[in-house]
């Protein structure tokens, strides 16, 4: 909901043009004029004890800029070189650059330049008499130490992730491919936050075109604001209305690299630890990094397993639905005899018991994600019990139906990917109607409709069922077993 | 944008208009597992059926509600045709019977011995149950005594059935399940006779119909008893032990048995462990000629005379013997049928495929042609062990 204005709008009278003015004092006082007095903005004024006119000022946004540096290599210098020199203004702004140690110091003349290196984080040394701004990268920002992924771990592998700060995530990966053909472009996303992108890529094996598209997308956003990656994701995906993830999402440098080296293109947005990589295509959502970390033989079997896991996790509650409401000449004498024992008691259609312990169970994941961590074992208490035992003694539901949403729950976990577990949350919840409804054959129409849609999805052009539609019989396998590395490496060498 | 449109009213409408079809709750459901037929005395109403359902609480072991209830109840219920007391059964059972689960029918003797032609065209013709059920006569009683019985060991009457049939067939093998899809089949084959497996009652007494059936270790039990063979679908004549496992022999039915031989001063058990028998007809003469070819693996695994076994010719001797004894057993099988005029073995099939047209000529005539006929056998046995041991122990 917005309150104010929208900002451009509100932003009618170009006051951010033209050029700095030779008066130090006036310079500064436009510059407090346009961010509003604010508190936090720090300018230091050095003066030169043989000259008044000379002086210089000092100015950072505090808290950006590395107080240690300005200090030690900035204001420091500055005082020193006051004392001992008397120069003159042409002399000085010849040396300035000198002066400063720092690693990076940049002339420039414009206000808007003037103004972004400030507000980046930036220190700028204005000279008394000179319209030159002097810009020494100073940039600090606050960031969190590089810790163990939270949403994608894995036993054996790499256990940094990263971070909210674009220029730790860049490290991570340049510090895993050292390759000059690696690139990196810069954008700036959002009208309002200016939030730094970055695009990375390996040139001569990632698809130039793919690169074309992606940069174009990512231009084109108009938003004012772009707090995690998922603003990206949703302006630049193909088909916006779709429940399945067309971008993948990682928190994991050796994920982002793998993806780099099979040409893909990683977007890295300031602000937040999740990565977009692109073109994602569905059987990935399936592949965790550690696939490749351990024996090939265990990978392969857990891929299928989370290929199972996944059909489970969408279909256990609907399939055991239409069953014991439409077709329960399909289920064991033995099975039905003993489900029919525990339905005997129970108030409720099938439907409703099913979709209780589901919204039951969504209740209990959703409170477990945004409680205080101090709550977390009360909740995890009362949920397991109530809703696993009581509910079933207290003839709320049977006992097959909490087996069965549990189930379906938990082997959608198995999944490495997130955004795959909320599809499987969606579509399992569709199922359960349609399959209430008209049993066994709507769960085969909507998996058909499914099936459909998905074959119609693209990500940045590439269809996104490959291999399967379209049907490429040699990539299949890749899908469902993990080949060992040397007949991959084969492959990739003869491409 | 107006293809998801579509795509929403094409979803909207499948779900709607089929609205909750078939939706039935469990608890709605009198699931019948069972059912009998039995001739009826009244004319008029000429089916007696009896339907054995689950009743559910009896047989969960979660309800908590005390007192121990029965697994399964029978309503019997008389009618016309069997669709009609199936009909008729709802103003009995209080919950909508459902046979997709049925796994057992009993034919009552008085009834198979009149006639069981048509009684299986409800059960093929109907949507809602399977061909694969296994069909029992209830020798000398009526199926609605058999169904009675309560059973101590396995929780449904059906499933002991069954599973005592199954046991019976491969351990023993003087009976086999016999599906009703089979029977129909034999029914309706001009060169094949039917048989059915006898079930009847041990140890019968009043007290199998009630709870107290459970409560003794000496309760009244269902067993399997005799091979039911049929003349253009009617009971003829019952088969026993070994004259009914014979037969099995001839249709290769029979996997496990213990076929016993006499020795010096005792008996040597031999089982066979593997049975294969071919069907072969010929013309000799414008008359038919049945051979059988039967392989029998066997292992020899008990004997209570001195023989040494190590001896390969001793295993030979008893080889012959083996095949001696199963030779005559089968004849004498055969040999019943061919009185009874009762090809239950399917002769009259195999000739119908060596040598149709003398089938086509003659098929209205098999039953004589298969009484008269010539009657060759060939019996196989390999004993291809002696167990673990070499010599019986000796009593000192």
């Amino acid at each position: 909901m917005r309150i104010g204005r929208s900002l451009k709008r509100a932003k009618e009278k170009p006051t951010t043009d033209g050029t700095l003015l030779c008066e130090v004092s006036e310079n500064v006082k436009r510059l407090m004029k346009e961010l509003g007095h604010s508190s936090d903005l720090s300018v230091r004024m050095i003066e030169s004890p043989h000259q008044k006119s000379v002086k210089a000022a000092v100015i950072h946004l505090d808290g950006l800029a590395d107080g240690n540096i300005i200090n030690e290599n900035i204001v420091n210098p500055l005082i020193q070189w006051f004392k001992e020199n008397n120069q003159t203004l042409t002399e000085m702004e010849e040396r300035a650059s000198h002066i400063l140690t720092v690693s990076q110091v940049t002339v420039k003349e414009s206000w808007q330049e003037f103004l972004s290196a400030v507000l980046t984080g930036d220190t700028v040394v204005l000279l008394n008499g000179s319209t030159k701004a002097f810009i020494a990268s100073t940039k600090s920002q606050p960031s969190r130490a590089i810790t163990e992924p939270t949403s994608q771990t894995v036993i054996r592998g790499p256990k940094d992730s990263f971070t909210e700060n674009l220029r730790t995530n860049t490290s991570l990966i340049r510090a895993r491919i050292q390759n000059p053909d690696v690139r990196l472009e810069s954008l700036k996303v959002g009208s309002v936050t200016q939030t730094d992108i970055g695009i990375m890529y390996i040139q001569g094996i990632a698809d130039e075109s793919i690169v074309e598209e992606v940069k174009e997308r990512v231009k084109g956003i108009d938003i004012d604001g772009v707090l995690e990656s998922n603003y990206i994701e949703e302006l630049i995906r193909d088909d916006s209305a779709t429940i399945f993830p067309l971008l993948l999402n990682t928190e994991r440098p050796d994920a982002v690299v793998g993806n780099l080296l099979e040409g893909r293109v990683a977007i890295i947005i300031q602000g937040t630890p999740f990565v977009l990589i692109v073109p994602a295509i569905f059987s990935q959502f399936f592949q965790s990094p550690e696939d490749y970390y351990q024996n090939q033989y265990i990978s392969s079997f857990l891929r299928m397993l989370r290929f199972g896991a996944f059909f489970l996790s969408m279909y256990a509650s609907a399939v055991y639905l239409a069953l014991v409401t439409h077709h329960q000449g399909l289920i064991p004498t033995t099975l039905l005899v003993s489900l029919m024992g525990q339905r005997e008691n129970v108030p409720f259609p099938a439907v409703v018991e099913i979709l209780v312990m589901e919204m039951a169970f969504e209740i209990l994941r959703e409170a477990g994600i945004r409680m205080p961590r101090a709550i977390g074992p009360a909740v995890s208490i009362v949920g397991a019990l109530i809703l696993g035992q009581a509910a079933v003694e207290a003839g709320f539901v049977g006992a097959a139906v909490v087996i069965i949403v549990a189930i379906s729950a938990i082997s959608s976990f198995t999944l490495p990917n997130t955004s795959l577990v909320n599809v499987t949350r969606g579509i399992r919840f569709m199922l359960i109607f349609i399959s209430a409804f008209i049993g066994l054959y709507g769960i085969l129409l909507f998996t058909l409709c499914i099936w459909l849609h998905m074959s119609s999805l693209r990500s940045i052009g590439v269809p996104y069922f490959t291999p399967f539609a379209p049907f490429r019989l040699k990539e299949q396998r890749g899908v469902f077993f993990r080949f060992p590395l040397p007949s991959l490496l084969k492959k990739s060498s003869r491409k | 944008m107006k293809m998801n449109i579509s795509l929403v009213w094409m979803a909207a409408i499948c779900l709607l208009i089929s609205g909750c079809s078939n939706y039935r709750e469990l608890n709605e459901l009198g699931v019948i597992i069972a059912m009998g037929v039995d001739q009826n005395d009244d004319p008029k109403q000429p089916y007696q059926v009896t339907y054995q359902v689950i009743n559910p609480s009896g047989l969960s072991q979660t309800s908590t509600s005390g007192g121990q209830s029965l697994a399964v109840i029978n309503y019997t219920i008389t009618g016309k045709t069997i669709l009609e007391t199936l009909g008729k059964s709802a103003s009995v059972i209080p919950r909508e019977n459902n046979t997709t689960h049925l796994s057992l029918i009993i034919i009552g003797e008085k009834l198979a011995r009149n006639n069981l032609d048509l009684v299986f065209d409800g059960l093929d013709r109907g949507k809602y149950s399977r061909g694969s059920i296994p069909i029992f006569i209830a020798r000398g009683k009526t199926a609605k005594d058999v169904l009675g019985v309560i059973e101590p060991l396995e929780t449904t009457l059906g499933k002991n059935i069954i599973s005592t049939t199954q046991n019976n067939q491969k351990l023993y093998g003087s009976s086999s399940e016999v599906l009703a899809y089979e029977i129909i089949s034999s029914l309706l084959s001009e060169g094949k006779e039917a048989s059915l497996p006898g079930i009847s009652i041990s140890n019968d007494s009043q007290k199998g119909k009630q709870t107290e059936n459970l409560e003794t270790t000496n309760p009244t039990t269902i067993k399997v008893k005799g091979l039911a063979i049929f003349r253009k679908g009617k009971l003829v004549r019952w088969l026993d032990g070994e004259t009914a496992r014979a037969a099995q022999f001839v249709t290769s039915k029979v996997k496990n048995t213990p076929v016993v031989l006499p020795c010096e001063r005792g008996n040597v058990t031999i089982n066979t462990i593997g049975v294969k028998s071919k069907m072969l007809t010929a013309i000799h003469h414008e008359e038919p000629v049945i051979h059988t070819d039967i392989n029998v693996m066997g292992e020899l695994l008990e004997t209570s005379c001195e023989i040494n076994l190590s001896d390969p010719r001793v295993l030979k001797k008893f080889e012959k013997k083996m095949e001696n004894v199963l030779k005559k057993q089968i004849k004498r099988t055969i040999s019943i049928t061919q009185k009874e005029k009762s090809d239950i073995f399917g002769f009259g099939d195999a000739l119908s495929r060596t040598n149709p047209v003398y089938w086509r000529q003659n098929k209205k005539n098999w039953d004589n042609l298969y009484s008269d006929a010539q009657v060759s056998l060939k019996v196989h046995v390999d004993i291809i062990n002696s167990g673990l041991r070499m010599e019986p122990y000796e009593s000192k």
